[in-house]
């Protein structure tokens, strides 16, 4: 049994040193047209490149590399031969360039005398102590021999004589391994084994991206036939987000914007396609683009989770906290990025080190229940932050998680009475403010809320006059009022400050044509 | 006997204390670049430049945006300045663009627009910020070979007498710009 297991141990063995001294396949990366036509300039061209490093791999020649800057330096070597210039002084420009690094066999210098001389230090080192364990042992023997207590074994000279012939034969093979395979010219092992593999990935791959291109050539089709349709454009916008051609896609959303005229929607999409594009970085157009849409409509749900992010790429953790919390407000509880929302806040939250509210958890949780569960959780929730509030109207936190549960609930006139109270707690934050009142108007809750709209309108028009939200607020209450002139006077001022394709600019002016 | 016997105990540990403590050597050094290149101090990619302390290359460029005229590193001569590689098509300059826009407010940044077409040059400037002073076009990359590049984006810091102080590769950000570039700009005569 163990003459078999020695056996299985031995041939293992051998197969892994034949493996090891096979010699490696020929590689290279050298394409027909780089090589010059001179067959000795050629060979020389091609010793000098496995001397050098690709810097951009690190690990291979330039020789074996396909990286693109391995081609500009095989072709450097080239260039510089075909001017007659010798090896040396073709890898002395190099090293002035890129270092020492460059060279895969360092030079002997101060800086590599440790990496050139360890090998031979260890190696000096092992035969060292092998002698002076060979002489202690004599030594040990002798003394034995001269005590006359027990003569010498026999067996155990033996078997330090195995010993010291394994030792020999290790460090030999080593010795011999390393001046056969420590050579940094070697060309860098194919991946055969996983050929089969790798192949079949790639041939998935590839039938997923023609399956994506031809949606994407007939979405192309379609909107070249119906130019003047917004969907076609919209369709062909999610063909090409769907096959990663970021440039189509930004072209489709342009032109579904340039229909609708510029509705704040698709020019978020736009904003989304661009940050998308830059490999999730919100860039600066990007980012100019969302503070226009949010000027229009500081609502959009797209532009306004951006923005978020924008500033969570900023590290401006706070900013991002509370821009995707005032977006967790303005959704539907149903909405399709819920979820995400919340798990983002609460990674801002982490982040940045910001109290992230003690139902951070609960709502990302909520957002995995069902319609029933959701409202019996939140249900006990708001009761007693209702009554806890009361005491304590300056907890702006508490008020906002009171407003998103009144929001889910659907109770409108408690929800005007929260959103009052945020609004009286932050007195300096308009959009606390204009929120309050819009939803004063939506739910048409006016009459109720006389002095609070008062005083709403009020700090509106002294923190910001002219914010178009604010304007067309004041000339609705005007309206409610019964002043019809203010109200014009407002909502023209207004109007002449909108933009030519504001989507809102027919009904403003309808509006105003009926006072 | 005792006094042998001792002797060879005190031998044989030499023996094996000898070996031991070149691998924990081995091992410490080992360790330690292994810490600090998870703490972040130490980036494989980061490799030591050969240019640093020496002149910046006086290669002549054509000009990105006025055509028919050449740049160069000379163009700065007595004052320092950066220079930064980009392309179009790589996306860490697009990362870097808002850190190139801060630094433009401090210090002039000579662009190279290496290997790239010079209209896609021109639309990253459009969608990017143009933060540059003057922008040349390195059309095949032998500049960028003068330069010692190996990548883009690369940023160099060359003081008023035109030598090389600094060289960064891979995008700036927030931790490069407080770390590394502004603590060398202030430090500037």
């Amino acid at each position: 049994m163990t003459g078999f297991l020695s056996r299985c141990l031995r041939t293992g063995l051998a197969l892994a040193m034949l493996t090891m001294l096979a010699p490696p396949l020929p590689v290279s990366a050298v394409t027909p047209e780089e090589m010059l036509a001179d067959p000795a300039l050629e060979s020389r061209a091609r010793a000098l490149s496995k001397q050098l490093r690709c810097l951009v791999c690190q690990n291979q020649s330039i020789d074996d590399s396909d990286a693109e800057l391995a081609r500009d330096l095989r072709i450097e070597v080239r260039k510089q031969l075909a001017t007659g210039a010798s090896d040396a002084e073709i890898l002395a420009a190099l090293r002035d360039t890129y270092g020492d690094y460059v060279l895969l066999n360092p030079p002997v210098s101060p800086g590599t005398y440790i990496l050139w001389g360890a090998p031979v230090v260890i190696l000096l080192g092992g035969v060292v102590i092998m002698l002076a364990g060979r002489r202690r042992r004599t030594d040990n023997d002798a003394g034995i021999k001269d005590d006359e207590v027990a003569p010498a074994l026999p067996t155990a000279s033996i078997d330090r004589r195995i010993a010291l012939a394994l030792g020999s034969l290790v460090m030999a093979a080593s010795l011999g391994l390393y001046l056969v395979l420590g050579r940094a010219d070697l060309p860098a092992r194919p991946l055969a084994d996983r050929g089969a593999e790798l192949a079949a990935a790639a041939s998935q791959a590839q039938e997923a991206a023609s399956d994506r291109s031809v949606a994407l050539q007939e979405a192309r089709a379609g909107a070249a036939e119906t130019p003047d349709d917004v969907g076609a454009w919209l369709r062909l916008a999610m063909a090409a987000a769907a096959a990663t051609d970021s440039a189509t896609e930004i072209m489709a959303l342009e032109q579904a914007e340039r229909l609708t005229g510029g509705d704040p929607a698709i020019r978020a999409m736009r904003a989304e396609a661009m940050a998308r594009a830059a490999d999730g970085q919100v860039t600066l157009p990007a980012r100019e683009l969302i503070a226009e849409i949010l000027t229009v409509n500081p609502a959009e749900p797209r532009a306004l989770y951006l923005s978020g992010l924008a500033a969570y790429q900023d590290e401006d953790y706070a900013a991002a906290v509370g821009i995707w919390r005032r977006l967790q407000t303005l959704s539907p509880p149903d909405a399709p990025w819920m979820k995400l929302l919340a798990d983002n806040i609460a990674d801002a939250a982490r982040t940045g080190g910001i109290d992230p509210g003690p139902d951070a958890e609960a709502v990302a949780e909520a957002a995995t229940m069902t319609e029933e569960e959701r409202a019996t959780m939140i249900a006990g929730m708001v009761e007693g932050l209702a009554a806890r509030l009361a005491g304590e109207p300056a907890d702006v936190a508490g008020w906002r998680r009171l407003i998103r549960a009144y929001r889910v609930l659907q109770r409108t006139e408690e929800l005007q009475a929260a959103l009052i109270g945020l609004a009286d707690a932050i007195p300096g934050d308009v959009d606390a403010q204009l929120s309050a009142l819009e939803h004063m108007v939506v739910a048409r809750l006016e009459p109720g809320f006389v002095t609070e709209s008062q005083r709403l309108l009020d700090r509106v028009e002294a923190l910001d006059p002219n914010r178009p939200e604010g304007i067309y607020i004041r000339g609705h209450f005007a309206r409610q009022a019964g002043d019809r002139d203010r109200a014009r006077t407002l909502w023209e001022d207004l109007y002449a400050r909108l933009p030519e394709n504001a989507p809102i600019a027919p009904q403003l002016r309808k509006a105003i044509d009926d006072l | 006997m005792t006094g042998a016997h001792s002797g060879r105990t005190g031998r044989l540990r030499l023996s094996f204390i000898i070996p031991l403590a070149g691998f924990l050597l081995l091992a410490g050094f080992a360790t330690m670049a292994l810490m600090a290149t998870l703490r972040g101090e130490r980036d494989m990619s980061q490799l030591p430049s050969a240019m640093v302390g020496k002149p910046a290359p006086a290669i002549m460029l054509p000009s990105l945006l006025d055509e028919g005229r050449t740049v160069s590193a000379g163009d700065f001569a007595g004052r320092a300045f950066l220079v930064n590689v980009f392309a179009s098509w790589c996306a860490p300059c697009r990362a870097e663009a808002p850190a190139l826009a801060l630094l433009a407010e401090e210090i002039a940044i000579m662009g190279i627009a290496y290997k790239d077409r010079p209209g896609d040059s021109r639309r990253f400037l459009t969608d990017y910020g143009d933060p540059f002073a003057t922008i040349g076009i390195d059309r095949d990359g032998d500049a960028g070979m003068k330069w010692g590049v190996y990548g883009v984006p690369e940023t160099f810091l060359v003081d008023a007498n035109g030598t090389i102080l600094l060289r960064h590769a891979g995008p700036i950000d927030r931790r490069v710009l407080d770390e590394v570039l502004w603590p060398a700009i202030r430090k500037l005569p």
